[in-house]
């Protein structure tokens, strides 16, 4: 499991890689949910289940983080996540936990959105702060 | 002050940005002359593809820049207005001083921090029915008055009265359950409520029009369409994505003649609305802790959307202008602006980052031949946020505002270094080159009392 927040000036870029593409929807709600906490989230007490679906990987990653930020704004942040992807469907289940005065995601965008596969899965995106 | 860049490969027109060398040496670095550059490729645009002087990087279209199409031959795109749809900042000025409201300034501040739900999630205190939502998405600040939530000069000294043309049909349900849980928040990140003073006047007699004077205490809202606005955006992205294909997904549109044109130009009307509505609570709220505590009302200069497309006639010619992290310019005459200010050109408004000085300015009829009617919306990011994460701490932030006599309340502690003054570009030299360029004129400059974020 592997994330890292890049540079972007006016909101949050985030790159995450993982040897399956499950995997990085995995990184990709963690990653979230710690930037939302201003730290590690600890606690998976709380579970959650997410399903989208989409023609490609971009827009099935662009709606699954939707649903993130949707659930972050009842107070839910993601700290473990297990991700099935059938077709074009995603299934997630999400561990976290409800936390108070969370940092503000507002939206999922396709702004230098990439996912890349060649030895590990790559994929770079951004949300609208 | 003025950078054109000529077209090449795809453009269809240029790129004009206003800009003093020191704004474009931190324009260059990031990605926004790319953006401005893809946004002059797009179909059926006319004149150019403008950048204000707080341009910077956003998705697709760049955050400070302009873009009018042809009504018949072009495009109308989510992005180009952003996902706070009807993100705009609004003035209100009181009946009392600087020295006098500054003896009960932390106090009132508390108040309205109390008040006023600020922050991620934070839920409204405003009530209404599924049906009373719909009827306030498709009416905006006439269902505020109609339900006691509005004075009708509110509505005079809001852009276009407060209302566009709106269908609620065109909104999701899951974007109306975002919303009604938010309805009368300021949400969180660079939105805020701030009181302060008017420091300094620098044009006395549109200042008097705009009634304002020295050391008159103000209080600026700058919030939007909140989690509605972002949904609206999402679901037109992705329908605009499934009709038509583009080289540039952040760049997703359709032409304006077009049923999911039309049909996102419907949406986004009810989400500017619910954004008039959104301040105009507030307002209400601020207004009521002003009177109890300092027995001082609050009247409206102006509302502006600094996110937002508009049908407007340039040069003769009816265009969509978008306008993302960007506001209308109107100068004298034009009958789209109140009556009060017709003489003088139309108020808009430049807020600083926290703890830095934000600016009134009245619209240009230069800004009408140079700018599509366009002016900067505020500072522009210069420093990204996770820098300013690693590199600032909370304590330091709050330390220089405490130094200036500036009072912070804000819900999430961990937002702050982002907002840090130093994160954003120099608001005075945004504003300088603003009305050496013509696309604004310094009225007044206001400086920060207390400022209250999500």
């Amino acid at each position: 499991m592997s994330y890292k927040f890049l540079s972007h000036v006016a909101d949050l870029k985030i790159e995450c890689k993982s040897r399956s593409i499950e995997g990085i929807f995995n990184d990709a709600a963690i990653a979230l949910g710690d930037y939302m906490h201003g730290r590690k989230v600890d606690g998976s007490g709380i579970k959650k289940i997410v399903k989208v679906s989409g023609k490609d990987d971009e827009q099935r990653l662009y709606k699954f983080l939707d649903e993130i930020i949707c659930l972050a704004e009842k107070g839910f942040v993601c700290s473990d996540a297990e991700t099935k992807i059938v077709g074009n469907r995603v299934i997630a289940k999400l561990g976290g936990r409800m936390v108070k005065d969370l940092k503000q995601v507002k939206a999922a965008t396709y702004g230098g959105m990439s996912i890349d596969h060649q030895k590990i899965w790559i994929a770079k995106f951004v949300v609208d702060i | 002050m003025k950078i054109v860049l000529k077209p090449e490969g795809d453009m269809k027109v240029p790129g004009v940005i206003f800009a003093s060398p020191k704004l474009m040496k931190s324009i260059k670095k990031g990605g926004a002359i790319e953006q401005i550059k893809n946004v002059a490729a797009l179909p059926g645009i006319v004149q150019a593809s403008f950048a204000m002087p707080d341009v910077h990087q956003g998705y697709g279209f760049p955050i400070g820049g302009v873009a009018g199409f042809d009504v018949k031959e072009g495009i109308v795109s989510p992005g180009g207005i952003g996902y706070d749809i009807n993100c705009g900042v609004r003035l209100l000025v009181g009946e009392v001083f600087e020295k006098q409201a500054k003896k009960r300034m932390e106090d009132l501040a508390r108040r309205l921090f109390r008040t006023v739900p600020a922050g991620i999630g934070k839920e409204t205190g405003v009530k209404v029915t599924k049906k009373d939502f719909d009827e306030m998405l498709d009416k905006g600040l006439g269902w505020a008055l109609k339900n006691g939530m509005a004075q009708k000069e509110d509505l005079d000294m809001t852009e276009d009265g407060g209302c566009l043309d709106a269908d609620n049909k065109m909104v999701s349900k899951k974007a109306k359950e975002r919303g009604m849980r938010q309805l009368g928040t300021v949400g969180s990140g660079n939105h805020f409520i701030e009181i302060g003073f008017v420091d300094r006047i620098f044009d006395s007699k549109i200042a008097s029009v705009f009634g304002l004077e020295n050391g008159v205490v103000t209080v600026m809202i700058h919030t939007g369409s909140r989690s509605l606005g972002h949904q609206v955006a999402s679901d037109y992205i992705e329908s605009m994505e499934n009709e038509y294909k583009f080289a540039k997904r952040d760049l997703a549109c359709a032409p304006i003649t077009s049923e999911i044109g039309k049909r996102y130009l419907k949406a986004m009307g009810a989400a500017a609305n619910f954004a008039f509505v959104n301040r105009q609570i507030i307002t209400q709220k601020t207004r009521e802790i002003f009177e109890g505590m300092l027995g001082s009302r609050l009247n409206l200069v102006y509302d502006i959307a600094h996110n937002i497309a508009k049908f407007e006639n340039v040069n003769g010619k009816k265009l969509l202008v978008h306008r993302k992290g960007a506001t209308r310019s109107f100068g004298k005459g034009r009958r789209e602006i109140p009556l009060k200010y017709r003489k003088v050109g139309c108020p808009l408004f430049l807020p600083g980052s926290m703890g830095t000085f934000s600016y009134v300015m009245a619209g240009t009829g230069e800004a009408e031949m140079i700018s599509m009617a366009s002016c900067a919306h505020g500072a522009g990011r210069e420093i990204a946020r996770a820098r300013a994460m690693r590199d600032i701490s909370p304590s330091s932030v709050r330390r220089n505002l405490e130094k200036n006599g500036i009072i912070l309340m804000a819900k999430s502690e961990k937002s702050v270094p982002e907002e840090a003054p130093e994160a954003y570009k120099d608001v005075s030299e945004v504003a300088r080159v603003c009305d050496e360029s013509g696309l604004g004129k310094i009225v007044a400059r206001i400086r920060p009392l207390a400022v209250i974020k999500g």
